[in-house]
């Protein structure tokens, strides 16, 4: 392990020696450019021996050393991968680093015109904000480009992967209206797609949880405006459940209300998601007592 | 071959444990439900039977006769068992019936109605445990369907990518063909001009000369 490290942090000073000596009159007059390949390749051979190592941020100051020269010496493509590469490394110690690379890399793959692989970039800047460090409204800010940039090179499915992600934190954060306008436009889409008819329920379901953390009459017309969308919505367990809610939380009867959910979570499991925005619609009858 | 077996022996051993049981049932006396019992006995003996005579095919090939005479010889005397239960119980019967027909009758309605409550509370069990795993399997198909789309998105996409890259291939070996050609022609033309060069040369030569 140390032995490798030693290699790298060799290899590291060569190249920059060969990079200083190609700054010399004569280097640069000749072959100056393979000077500065050199330095990459020797750039690139220390990170990865600093990668086998496990010393992650030398490797991905490395990867980011030699992308720097890629740039400089106009190999936009391998400049990209490299930011990439550093920005795997930066992943495992420090997020933020990781991320910085990860946006050079998506404004040259922009600059390059090639928007899906700059979505993906956008969608794994999302992840990161997601778990490392829990940053939910950046990555929200990311999934929103990567899912405009997806649907830019018509890949909807990506697109939509991107969305349901979006308007899953969104709900979380407490912006309804735009989680149920995404929820309904992918409910809308999926429709149309005889492959995906069957993720629609779950998608207005999800919307119907959404009206109801807003407003319960909304709700019952979002539910009304589904089941005349997809009419096999109506016999689900989910529109079952919702009707149920609604009943309860009119009457405001928190156990009824209890109950459903309980009756539901037997049969098929609510996940964090359902669970949090139940129990904010179940906040609601008691912060609203009953004016009746 | 073996596990098949072992398979049919278990099932053996069950259906006998069943019949040992059925006919102590049926000489303990105080049920009126003997002929329903009788008829039960009868239908596993008959099952037992057909079970000792597919054991004794399979063992055949596997070459493990001796425990299937075993198993016969336990059976029929099984089936011997039963037959003096079912002889001396007759007799007995009748009496019983008459003495504690009321009691009986009453314990007996008892006993069927929580054998139907609890049949029908682990039937509604199993009904609900499969609803479950049907929502689960339809939820599984949602979204497989939705990777299957998602591949077909990428499938097509690809296809069209790679027209296009065979497309520019095309373009360029056409543009490689001309490139090859010209220089043919270069080189053609290069020796001709040598050519005249030399002939020029040879006719300027033989000018001076003579």
């Amino acid at each position: 392990m140390a032995d490798n490290e030693q290699k790298a942090m060799q290899l590291m000073a060569e190249a920059e020696k060969k990079l200083n000596s190609s700054k010399t009159f004569l280097g640069s007059l000749f072959g100056g450019s393979s000077k500065v390949e050199e330095a990459v390749d020797c750039y690139l051979r220390a990170a990865n021996l600093f990668k086998m190592a496990k010393k992650w941020p030398q490797a991905g100051q490395a990867f980011c050393n030699a992308a720097q020269l890629h740039l400089k010496a106009g190999v936009r493509h391998d400049a990209a991968t490299n930011f990439v590469d550093a920005s795997n490394c930066y992943k495992k110690c420090d997020p933020n680093e990781a991320v910085s690379c990860l946006l050079k890399a998506i404004e040259i793959y922009t600059d390059m015109g090639r928007f899906t692989v700059a979505a993906k970039q956008h969608q794994n800047i999302a992840e990161l904000y997601e778990t490392e460090c829990v940053d939910l409204a950046r990555a929200m800010q990311h999934y929103e480009q990567a899912a405009d940039y997806f649907r830019g090179e018509e890949s909807t499915s990506s697109a939509n992967k991107c969305m349901l992600k979006l308007a899953q934190y969104a709900a979380q954060l407490e912006h309804y209206d735009k989680a149920i306008q995404i929820y309904e436009q992918i409910a809308k889409s999926s429709l149309d797609n005889s492959l995906l008819k069957y993720s629609a329920k779950e998608y207005m379901f999800r919307a119907a949880l959404c009206h109801l953390c807003v407003d319960l009459l909304n709700a019952q017309h979002a539910i009304e405006k589904y089941c005349g969308l997809y009419p096999a919505f109506a016999d689900t367990r989910e529109c079952k459940l919702i009707k149920e809610l609604i009943e309860h939380l009119e009457e405001q009867n928190i156990d009824a209300f209890t109950e459903a959910v309980k009756t539901y979570d037997s049969i098929s499991r609510l996940d964090q998601w359902y669970t949090t925005m139940l129990v904010r619609i179940k906040k609601q009858i008691n912060d609203n007592p009953d004016l009746r | 071959m073996a596990t098949l077996i072992q398979s049919y022996e278990q099932q053996y051993s069950v259906l006998t444990a069943d019949i040992t049981a059925k006919i102590g049932r049926l000489k303990s006396g105080n049920e009126d439900n003997r002929d329903q019992l009788t008829r039960e006995i009868q239908a596993n003996f008959e099952e037992a039977n057909d079970l000792l005579e597919q054991l004794e095919l399979e063992s055949r090939g596997a070459g493990a006769g001796s425990r299937v005479g075993a198993y016969r010889a336990e059976l029929q005397r099984v089936r011997d068992e039963y037959r003096s239960v079912l002889n001396n119980s007759s007799s007995y019967n009748l009496e019983s019936e008459e003495t504690y027909d009321d009691w009986s009758g009453a314990n007996e309605q008892r006993r069927k109605l929580l054998d139907n409550t609890e049949r029908l509370e682990r039937t509604g069990k199993n009904l609900t445990e499969g609803y479950r795993v049907i929502l689960e399997t339809e939820q599984i198909g949602a979204a497989v369907l939705q990777d299957l789309s998602g591949q077909r998105e990428t499938i097509q996409r690809s296809r069209g990518r790679l027209r296009e890259t065979d497309e520019q291939l095309n373009r360029s070996s056409r543009l490689m063909n001309s490139m090859i050609i010209r220089a043919l022609q270069d080189r053609f033309i290069l020796v001709m001009v040598f050519l005249v060069l030399g002939v020029l040369m040879c006719v300027g030569l033989y000018f001076s000369f003579s």
